[in-house]
């Protein structure tokens, strides 16, 4: 199973939680957060991957910090930092057989890039690129 | 009053994450936040100056230490190696393997990358690539404003967003170029420099000793638009190239206007110029661009027109011009 299933599951579960805690149906959070009800239903189930964007517009609709919000739906990593694993780099890590542990590190390493000044924009990374980035560093990752 | 409205939710988000950083309020709040927050950043800065030699390159090299960001930069393949051997292979950031890529990427000015394996008190936790494959013009900038970046916004804890600065309109990067216009040229150390411009007629004569002085890495436009900024009489920077008429043919090329930078009292006493309208022929602009001569020269804005006749209001304006590869900068004060 990718290991972003589960934290999908447990996100999605935080949310309809803290929705209901807060009277709110899905319709409402929904509509607050600009998202379709039908997503919202996926994503709380934790059959759909949420983009961050996505994500902030929900937990601003929560009136919850988003790290709150986060909090139990992500992996605890080894320097206790929160992680949220992308679909994609889920689908890369099953198919590399990575460990739990290199996978939160080949995320982090890609995330340690946290600005780029370009007047054009770059796609999010698919399966393919981490892979490839994975090629580039597994060096380090198998010490 | 710019509000929430117009701008995406994240951005509203990280506004307000800046104004309670910097403990300026709760919220943000337009224009009156962005006062408070440039003022904030320069606050902190502030402390850096004391016996601080009085130029911009110092400045950026005593805040870059203090804040603990460390200026890379890359001019040829050799240097991207380099980086490669350093960081990748020596420190065992796993971020710079991206490096090579990114910098082949078009358009990519600079790269700031978290450092995952820093200690605490390393100077370079945060590293600064700045890309000079193509042109070094934009290095002093860039240096302050991703130094901005690290005077206004709260450390990631966790990386979940990246930021791209790929929109100009993005508010937040908006207020990070303020802020970087600021600090830059710090008033307490820059202020002598506009004391002796004040004295005497603006002209790029004075705006290139002062950059020589202060900040020789800073381009010519950067210092010609802080100059700008801070002058006490009505001022408006442009650059003029030879381009097409908007939906024209493209072909017909004139001499035409790119405004750069206009004060607070040109905009009080009316002084503008239009985007892309024709320098008229009697203008020192003109000459300068035919005999790549700098000149100053008396002028009435009543010749400037636009190809419909639009004219811009009328000024007895001095003008001073340089000729700079195939642009003319040029400055009108009144």
């Amino acid at each position: 199973m990718p290991a972003g299933s589960s934290l999908r599951t447990e996100l999605g579960a935080r949310i309809r939680k803290i929705r209901t805690d807060k009277g709110l149906t899905g319709q409402e959070l929904a509509k607050l957060s600009k998202i379709s009800a039908t997503y919202l239903s996926e994503v709380e189930r934790g059959l759909s991957d949420v983009s961050g964007e996505k994500l902030i517009r929900i937990a601003d609709a929560l009136c919850v910090d988003l790290q709150n919000l986060i909090a139990s739906g992500q992996i605890t990593a080894t320097n206790s930092e929160n992680i949220s694993i992308p679909i994609a780099l889920s689908e890369a890590a099953e198919e590399l057989h990575l460990s739990f542990r290199n996978t939160v590190r080949l995320l982090q390493g890609a995330q340690s890039l946290t600005a780029r000044r370009s007047s054009e924009p770059q796609a999010e990374w698919s399966r393919q690129d981490w892979i490839n980035f994975y090629e580039k560093v597994k060096f380090i990752l198998e010490e | 009053m710019e509000s929430h409205n117009s701008i995406t939710l994240e951005s509203a988000l990280r506004l307000d994450a800046i104004v309670k950083y910097l403990g300026v309020g709760k919220r943000w709040a337009g224009q009156d936040s962005e006062k408070e927050v440039v003022d904030a950043c320069l606050e902190k800065v502030s402390g850096l100056l004391v016996g601080l030699e009085p130029t911009g390159e110092a400045l950026a090299l005593k805040t870059a230490k203090h804040y603990q960001v460390s200026f890379e930069e890359v001019r040829v393949e050799e240097d991207i190696t380099s980086l490669e051997q350093k960081y990748l292979y020596g420190k065992r950031e796993l971020g710079f393997a991206r490096l090579r890529e990114e910098i082949h990427f078009p358009n990519v000015d600079a790269l700031l990358f978290q450092r995952i394996n820093a200690n605490p008190d390393d100077l370079d936790r945060w590293v600064a690539v700045l890309n000079l494959t193509i042109t070094e013009d934009r290095v002093y900038w860039n240096k302050f404003h991703e130094l901005s970046h690290r005077l206004a916004e709260p450390p990631q804890k966790i990386l979940p967003f990246r930021r791209e600065s790929t929109d100009d309109r993005d508010v937040v990067e908006k207020l990070i170029d303020t802020i970087a216009g600021e600090v830059a040229f710090h008033p307490r150390i820059f202020s002598p420099f506009m004391r002796e411009i004040k004295n005497e007629t603006a002209t790029f004569e004075a705006i290139s000793a002062v950059r020589s002085t202060y900040s020789p890495s800073a381009s010519l436009l950067a210092v010609t638009n802080a100059i700008v900024q801070r002058m006490e009489r009505p001022a408006v920077a442009f650059i003029a190239s030879m381009k097409a008429k908007r939906n024209g043919p493209q072909n017909q090329k004139d001499l035409r206007i790119e405004p750069q930078c206009r004060n607070a009292l040109a905009q009080t006493n009316n002084l503008f110029l239009i985007p892309n309208m024709r320098v008229p022929r009697s203008s020192c602009v003109y000459h300068t661009f035919l005999t790549g001569c700098p000149i100053t020269n008396i002028e009435s804005t009543a010749d400037w027109v636009t190809s419909s006749g639009k004219a811009i209001p009328l000024h007895r304006v001095t003008v001073s011009t340089i000729s700079l590869n195939d642009r003319v900068y040029g400055l009108m004060t009144i």
